[in-house]
Parts: structure tokens; C-alpha cells; sequence
């Protein structure tokens, strides 16, 4: 199946005349993020985000594993992200969507395993033997722009709402409880990194837009992805290829970003709360 | 209106007129197959007809199109070859616009449309065995009669229902947005609208209008449009 | 012995769809029972690849996508047996040298996977428009260690189940009965009788799965029919 051409020459001219008066095609603000849903359950660790028109669901899943002889007593995260035709027709085929891909699942393995957002060892059971692998599987349902910020913001919502099954230690033996008879247990979380995108547009990048659709990814020169969690500290940072980008530019987003961060880490707890509580 | 009769795939239908002669010739129109001595149904939808032709047919609503003679399209040029434009409808296969079909145009002297360019298009070929052809301008007079190269404005997409809703002229949308503000549209069939308000926001806002309009009835919709003006 | 859920054995569990939520697809179903639910997104009539391309039919493309992990072995086995049960149901022939593609993300999986697949694709089909000889409804059935049956299991029941079948019916069979089903998949030890027991459980499923299938999609069609004629 062939993708979908780009933007007509009047869609792209016609945004790009509407950012310079401060207006996106879609109505929003320069610094508005789209209609932000986030519906958990019913099963622990099944998040499901919609960001305007995108829909990015994830699972968090669990089993009991060997450790990694170099690690004894850590837990593994496995990632799994695939980006199918289901999101858009075309995705799964063409070269250029595979970049895109890559570029998406490192984004957000990266911003959850490497800044350490699971505490991997409380993930031990007994050491050298047994411990558990949490593994994260996020599928792309519907793409209507900016996939890594709904992606980041369903892992950590699967991840908050997760229970695994409670285990407990008889000397050399683990007992893992079925979930019938014991409640499962939460995972033990240090902090949650949420991630937010900004589209360059114009000759030098001097017009941005936060959350971009998929039209304004279209036709944006470059793209600014930072990191942030709710410790107002900064995860990771991704600018990779565009034009590039004053360092005013950078600092602008960070502010931004920081205000945003705080209302979406808000809406995840509502969301986790109302299917847990 | 009485009685809607909704249909869904394998529905076996009745096309007996109360009064009608058994040996009458019915025509089966989109969504209606026969199979064996039955006719049947192959798409939801609404079931329509007309006692006077004997037409029978199905209204549902699509978002892919396929390409169906004399329908006015939006399309965007996606290449040039030496005879014509390749041009992107939305539906499986792109249509060809061949480089004298647009008003006034010879050998020397054609329009050169860069790709991206969208077009408002009239369908004169299609069938399932080739590719669907269009034209910027009415073979029999030579006249562009509305259609050809859009060049300013904005272009968005949208269900093919609604694009035949909208190409009625008495579409509640579009008259209640004539009120408030001059603008230009064209819709095409194959759910794609292109509008020109003059400026970026006016342009918006008959966008935003023509998108909400989807799942709103005459009077929601005079609503949103005085709602949306009263914003501006 | 009753069930985990205290369901009667020939009870379906709650039936959830939504048509369309899929902005990109050209048309789309969630379908749920109980906490099985799957999405599927339809794109057709397309291009396709002329390596791929029929010259007198569309095309019809699987591709399954299973809640946990990538897709494995039996994961093809659900592709297959929705695309078995869709290639004749969808009229191929009147879109040739196109492509149906039909793409399925299992939400969670408890029980009876692949009869809440073949209802889902059967009403994103419906969703996008293509034509299709007639309506799809699938229900799955176990026989329990004790010889009772049950319809519609949870993965618990599946997990103890002496033997497991999925049948599909065209909504068009319960016009000429004859027909039978279009589609089945038995698996495990079991007897003519008890083979025969699952079938009717299964078909009196079907007929109420169908059923929610109308309600659904006249529900949809109702409403759009209403705003045009306002």
C-alpha cells in the first residue's frame, strides 16, 4: 500500500501564513496542546491516550525471569514499539516512515528505561534467581501527529496503573500469589518523565507551535522534543536533524514545557485514581 | 419522512411496488446486488427508491472514495508525466489529467501546474478496469466552468457524506456561514473541501465550521456558525 | 459445577462496540465481550503493489497484532482464519486491482479471541463501506472437564477446557439454515455429540451477537440519516 502524498502547496502555505498571525489551522494557540484523554483499565497496566486525533494504547505485562548474570539482582524492562498500518496507511512499508519509527521507539525507551524511571531492583525477587520482567508494549492506533508525547504519556499511565502479583520470601522459595488471593501490588515508580514536542516553522525556525498535528509535522523545518517529570527536572533531550535552533529558542520551550508537564502528570493520576481507587 | 429503512449487508430486499407490474424492470443502484433471483443489499445504509424510474439504491456514508463519472473532485497533483498530470482524488488509483484539459489550452500555450497544486476536477472516466481520468473544464463548451488550479486559501477533508450534504446547495452550514461572511468553497466528492474566506481567520473559522457540521443537525448548526461568528 | 463468572452456560458476556473512532482508517470497530475486545481498522479500496495486484479482484490483507509482545505463530493462525472467513464474504470483484486491508490490535485477550476479532472485523468492514455478500457473526464454546459446555469462555475457561470451538455464521444462514457455518475451529479431544452441543450453543450466540450488530449499525446510520434531512 502506498502512503498518502504530503500537504498541498495551499495547506502548507496556508499554515505557515496563519502562524505568522499567531492562529493554527486547527483554531488552537501556539502553546496549546490538543484534547488530552487518558482511560485506564480495565485490566491492570492497559492505558489508552488520545490526543486529538492521535490514539496511542499501552500494556504493561509481567512475568518471572532469570536475571542477567552481570545484574543479579535487578528486574528487566522490555520495550516493544511497532508502528503498523493501523495508524495510518502506508506506515508499515515505506523506508521513510521507518526512520520515523526508530526515531519514536528510541525516544520513548530511552526516556523510560535510561532515566530509570522503574526501580528495576525492587523488581528482584531472589537474587541471582528470580525476578521479574515488566515489559512494555505500546501499539499506535491512529496517527494524527505527535505520536512520542502520547506514547510517553501512556507508558507512564500503564505503568502507574499496573499491579503485579505480590510475592513473598520462605527462605530459598518465592510464593507468587495469584492475584485472587492476594492483592497485586503496585510498582515502585522514582519518577514519571513526560514528554513534550514543539514544530519549528519559517526560514529560521523562528515560529513554534507546541503538540503539532500531523499537518504541522508535514510541513515543520524542524522538531524539539524535552523531557521533563514532575520534580521539574529535565530526562532527555532530542532535537535530531531540522534546521537548527537558537538557544533562546530552547529555553523558551523548557518554560513551556514545564507549565504542560504539570497538567498532564495531574490528569494521569486523576485517570490511574478513578480505575484503582 | 416515514418509516427510514436501514439495510445492512445480505438483507434480502423487497422490491415489489404495492402496486406494481411483477414484470417490471427495476435498476439497482449503489449498494444493491442480485444474487440468483434476490436482490440484496452489500452496504449499510438507508434504503432509497424511486417508483417513477424504478431506481433502487442504498445512501451510507464512506471516507474512501471511488471514482464515479461526471462527479466534481479536489485532487493534488502528485507528479507530471509527458501527457498529463497524475493527480491524487483519494481514491485506489490516481487519475490522469491530460495537459489540454483545462480552458483555452493548446499545444503551446498549457497551464504548468508544479506537483502539490490542488485542482478542482471533474471525473470523465471511471470504471473499474482503468485508471479514472479528469478535466479542468467542460469538453463540450471549452469553458472552465468553475473548475481548474485552486490557488489560494485552505483545504481540509472530510466524510463523503458530508460532502454531498454540502454540495446541496441548501446545506444548513454553508447558508447560515453566507450570512455572516463572503467566502468561496468547492467541495468535492471525494471528501475533500477547499474554502477562501479572503482572510487566515475567516478562512479558519469556515473550516472549523464546515468540520463540526458532521454530526449536527439544520438548527445545531445555525447554532455553531452564530456561536463561532459572535467568537470572532 | 458453575461458571467463574456465574454465567448460565449458553450466556454470552456484555457486548460493547464503538464504529469509527479511527480518524486515519477509512473505517473502523471496537468490538468487545466482556473483557475480550479488539480494535479493527479497514483501509479500502486502495493501491496496492503490482507485485500483489489481482486483475479481476481486490485483494484482501490480514495483519494481526496480539496485546502482548510481537506477533508470533499463532497470531498467524487468527490472520488466517479471518482472512478465510472475509475473502468470500467481501465482494472482491467489484474493486479489482485494489486492496482491502484489514488491521486488527487485540485490546486484551480473555477468551474467545477469535470469534471477538471475526465480529469486529465484520463491523469495521461495515464501517468502511465495502461490500459484503452478507454479515459475519462468530461465538466460541468449551467443553469443560465435566462434560458441561460453555459459550463464550474467559481465558480461565479456555485454560481448562477439554476441548475449545469457534464457529462463524453469515447472517444470510438464518434466511436458508442450510447453510451452516462459514467458519470453524475445533481443537482438543472431543465427541460428534458434544461437537453437535457446541454448534447450536454456538449459532444461538451468533444470532444475538448479530442482532447487537443491527442495533449497533442502524444506530450509526439513523443518525446520520436524520441530520441530512433536517
Amino acid at each position: 500500500m502506498v502512503a498518502e502524498i504530503g500537504p498541498s502547496n495551499i495547506e502548507a502555505a496556508f499554515l505557515l501564513e496563519a502562524l505568522k498571525k499567531g492562529t493554527r489551522v486547527d483554531g488552537r494557540g501556539i502553546y496549546d496542546y490538543r484534547t488530552l484523554k487518558i482511560a485506564c483499565g480495565p485490566t491492570y497496566g492497559l492505558a489508552e491516550v488520545q490526543l486529538g486525533q492521535t490514539r496511542v494504547l499501552a500494556r504493561v505485562s509481567c512475568e518471572v525471569t532469570r536475571p542477567f548474570p552481570d545484574r543479579p539482582t535487578e528486574g528487566i524492562v522490555l520495550f516493544n514499539t511497532e508502528l503498523s498500518n493501523m495508524a495510518g496507511p502506508g506506515l508499515e512499508s515505506s523506508s521513510k516512515s521507518s526512520t520515523q519509527e526508530v526515531a519514536i521507539s528510541r525516544m520513548v525507551e530511552r526516556v523510560i528505561k535510561q532515566s530509570r524511571a522503574i526501580d528495576s531492583e525492587a523488581l528482584c525477587i531472589l537474587a541471582g534467581e528470580k525476578v521479574w520482567t515488566i515489559r512494555i508494549d505500546i501499539h499506535f492506533l491512529d496517527h494524527g501527529g505527535n505520536l512520542i508525547d502520547a506514547a510517553s504519556i501512556a507508558a507512564i499511565a500503564a505503568l502507574r496503573h499496573f499491579r503485579r502479583p505480590d510475592v513473598t520470601i520462605d527462605g530459598e522459595d518465592a510464593i507468587i500469589h495469584d492475584v485472587r488471593e492476594r492483592n497485586p501490588v503496585p510498582l515502585s515508580i522514582h519518577h514519571t518523565p513526560i514528554c513534550v514536542t514543539f514544530g519549528f516553522f519559517g526560514v529560521d525556525g523562528e515560529l513554534l507551535v507546541l503538540d503539532p498535528s500531523l499537518l504541522e509535522e508535514q510541513v515543520q523545518v524542524s522538531s524539539f522534543t524535552i523531557t521533563l517529570n514532575a520534580h521539574r527536572e529535565i530526562c532527555a533531550l532530542n532535537k535530531a536533524g531540522g534546521i537548527p535552533l537558537s538557544a533562546n529558542q530552547i529555553q523558551r520551550c523548557t518554560q513551556v514545557a514545564l507549565a504542560k508537564v504539570d497538567e498532564v502528570n495531574e490528569k494521569i493520576m486523576l485517570a490511574v485514581k478513578a480505575t484503582t481507587a | 419522512m416515514t418509516g427510514v429503512k436501514v439495510v445492512l449487508p445480505g438483507d434480502i430486499i423487497d422490491t415489489q411496488q404495492p402496486d406494481g407490474d411483477e414484470q417490471a424492470v427495476i435498476r439497482l443502484g449503489p449498494g444493491l446486488v442480485q444474487a440468483s433471483d434476490e436482490v440484496t443489499a452489500v452496504t449499510a445504509g438507508i434504503l432509497r427508491s424511486n417508483s417513477e424510474t424504478s431506481q433502487w439504491w442504498v445512501v451510507g456514508n464512506k471516507r474512501r472514495y471511488v471514482a464515479a463519472e461526471g462527479e466534481p473532485v479536489v485532487g493534488v497533483v502528485a507528479a507530471r508525466h509527458g501527457e498529463g498530470y497524475r493527480v491524487d482524488i483519494g481514491s485506489a488509483h490516481d487519475a490522469l489529467l491530460p495537459l489540454l484539459a483545462f480552458e483555452g489550452a493548446t499545444k503551446r500555450n498549457k497551464p504548468n501546474l508544479a506537483v502539490g497544486t490542488a485542482v478542482y476536477a471533474r471525473v470523465v472516466v471511471a470504471n473499474s478496469v482503468m485508471d479514472p481520468e479528469i478535466e479542468c473544464f467542460n469538453s463540450h463548451t471549452g469553458k472552465s466552468e468553475g473548475y481548474g488550479e485552486l490557488a489560494e486559501g485552505f483545504m481540509f477533508k472530510c466524510s463523503l457524506g458530508l460532502a454531498r450534504r454540502l454540495i446541496d446547495t441548501k446545506a444548513p452550514v454553508l447558508a447560515a456561514l453566507g450570512k455572516g461572511l463572503p467566502f468561496e468553497v468547492a467541495v468535492g466528492v471525494n471528501g475533500r473541501v477547499w474554502v477562501n474566506a479572503g482572510t487566515v481567520q475567516s478562512t479558519i473559522l469556515v473550516a472549523n465550521a464546515i468540520r463540526n457540521s458532521e454530526y449536527l443537525d439544520a438548527k445545531q448548526c445555525r447554532q455553531m456558525v452564530k456561536e463561532l461568528l459572535e467568537k470572532q | 459445577m458453575g461458571r467463574p463468572d456465574k454465567r448460565e452456560p449458553g450466556q454470552i458476556r456484555a457486548l460493547h462496540c464503538a464504529l469509527g473512532q479511527l480518524n486515519r482508517a477509512d473505517g473502523s470497530a471496537q468490538f468487545s465481550a466482556g473483557n475480550t475486545s479488539a480494535l479493527c481498522g479497514v483501509y479500502g479500496p486502495v493501491d496496492v503493489k503490482v507485485y500483489d495486484e489481482k486483475l479481476d479482484r481486490a485483494l484482501v490483507e490480514v495483519k494481526f497484532r496480539p496485546d502482548i509482545g510481537v506477533s508470533a505463530t499463532k497470531d498467524r493462525w487468527v490472520e488466517s482464519a479471518v482472512r478465510s472467513t472475509f475473502e468470500r464474504e467481501v465482494l472482491a470483484h467489484l474493486h479489482p486491482r485494489t486492496l482491502v486491508q484489514i488491521n486488527i490490535q487485540l485490546r486484551e485477550g480473555d477468551g474467545s479471541v477469535d470469534a471477538t476479532v471475526i465480529n469486529a472485523t465484520t463491523l469495521a468492514l461495515v464501517d468502511a463501506g465495502i461490500p459484503l455478500k452478507s454479515m459475519i457473526a462468530a461465538a466460541s464454546c468449551v467443553v469443560l472437564a465435566d462434560d458441561t459446555t460453555a459459550v463464550d469462555p474467559t481465558q480461565e475457561e479456555v485454560d481448562a477446557a477439554r476441548s475449545t470451538h469457534t464457529f462463524a455464521f453469515s447472517s444470510s444462514s438464518s434466511t436458508r439454515p442450510q447453510s451452516g457455518p462459514v467458519y470453524v475451529d475445533s481443537r482438543g479431544d472431543f465427541t460428534m455429540d458434544e461437537y453437535n452441543r457446541c454448534h447450536d450453543l454456538c449459532a444461538m450466540a451468533a444470532e444475538r451477537v448479530l442482532a447487537f450488530m443491527r442495533t449497533v449499525v442502524e444506530g450509526k446510520v439513523t443518525k446520520e440519516a436524520l441530520i441530512s434531512t433536517a
